[in-house]
């Protein structure tokens, strides 16, 4: 073997070394994200979970959020909320409204109603009346009681006239 | 697989141990480091970037499953290459039940991840040829010696044979290289 030969060939042995030790592929740069999800995925999907939470957080930092994401999940029951809300304010202003009218129109009347007195006078001296001997009676005074009390609470049932009396003696001095 | 203590400097070992201890991180560390050197070796042994690539994740894998019950006993290099090589065997008995493909070397060039940086000649083509002609504990072992640098010791670990095996193998690659290659000379 010639000097020439053995320097190809000293040349060719280098040659191959660096072929043999090359490493002529470059890794793609997601390989390890890809390996992730295939070695432990619901750990990945729970980091990657836990980092869109995180990114989230200043929206849900703000006041209404909360609110408005009742509003959009719920809309057909903060819907009928209003719905029940509204009749059950208007019936309680009506009924103190009632009552008011009721009670300013006793006390305008007031004067025009006699005394309990000047109506136990009559009766003191008998017995006890049922409210059917009062009916019967031909006491102008009774008469006129009975007459007061049937417009304080006109339409009402006679038989209801008790209820009347006692509310008309409430309401005088 | 001898009972060698692995030097206490071995920085793989340790992820190892850390992932053993439930330290996800480790095992991105152990990933980045050996991804390149294992995809590579792989590459040379499938010929094909993709195969390599899908063998790799299976070797990781099967790394990161195993990690409750490492025990250092030897180097990580050693530990790895051999589950490397036994998905390797795996591959290449699921491989030859299926047709031979008539492949290119131009071909396989093309699959690669970044074709523009690598130099496709005609001494590469034949080489890689002659390569894969190679009887597998042959290619595994040249390739180990001056691809991933390993110790004979440690490529008879993996191979699990005897260092004056794989003296012999490593000779006779080269031989037949030579000889597949000799027109490039």
């Amino acid at each position: 073997m010639t000097p020439n030969r053995d320097n190809k060939m000293e040349g060719f042995d280098t040659k191959l070394d660096e072929l043999l030790s090359s490493r002529p592929v470059r890794v793609r740069a997601d390989f390890l994200e890809s390996l992730r999800s295939q070695v432990d995925p619901d750990s990945f999907q729970s980091d990657s979970r836990i980092e869109k939470l995180l990114s989230v957080n200043p929206v849900s930092a703000r006041g209404d959020f909360l609110r408005s994401l009742k509003a959009r999940l719920m809309p057909e029951q903060n819907e009928e909320r209003k719905v029940i809300y509204f009749p059950v304010w208007v019936r309680n202003f009506a009924a103190v409204a009632a009552i008011a009218a009721i009670s300013a129109t006793i006390w305008l009347n007031r004067d025009t109603v006699p005394h309990e007195e000047s109506v136990r006078v009559t009766v003191t001296d008998e017995a006890p009346l049922t409210l059917d001997d009062l009916f019967q009676s031909q006491d102008p005074e009774l008469t006129r009681i009975l007459a007061l009390a049937d417009n304080l609470q006109p339409g009402q049932n006679l038989q209801n006239l008790d209820k009347g009396i006692e509310s008309m003696l409430v309401f005088m001095d | 697989m001898d009972a060698r203590t692995p030097e206490s400097t071995d920085p793989d070992a340790e992820c190892m141990l850390r992932l053993k201890n439930g330290e996800k991180r480790a095992f991105d560390e152990i990933v980045l480091r050996w991804q390149n050197p294992l995809i590579n070796f792989l590459f040379r042994s499938l010929q094909s970037y993709e195969r390599a690539e899908d063998l790799a994740q299976m070797v990781f894998i099967r790394l990161y499953k195993s990690a409750p019950g490492y025990e250092p006993r030897a180097k990580f290099s050693t530990y790895l290459f051999q589950i490397a090589r036994h998905h390797l065997i795996n591959e290449y008995r699921s491989e030859s039940r299926k047709p031979m493909e008539i492949w290119d070397p131009a071909d396989l060039h093309a699959e690669t991840s970044d074709e523009s940086e690598r130099v496709v000649n005609e001494l590469e083509e034949a080489f890689e040829r002659a390569l894969i002609k190679l009887p597998e504990n042959q290619r595994s072992a040249i390739l180990l010696l001056k691809q991933q640098e390993l110790s004979y010791q440690e490529i008879a670990d993996i191979l699990d044979a005897t260092e004056g095996a794989v003296k012999t193998w490593i000779f006779r690659a080269r031989q037949f290289l030579k000889q597949e290659l000799k027109d490039f000379v």
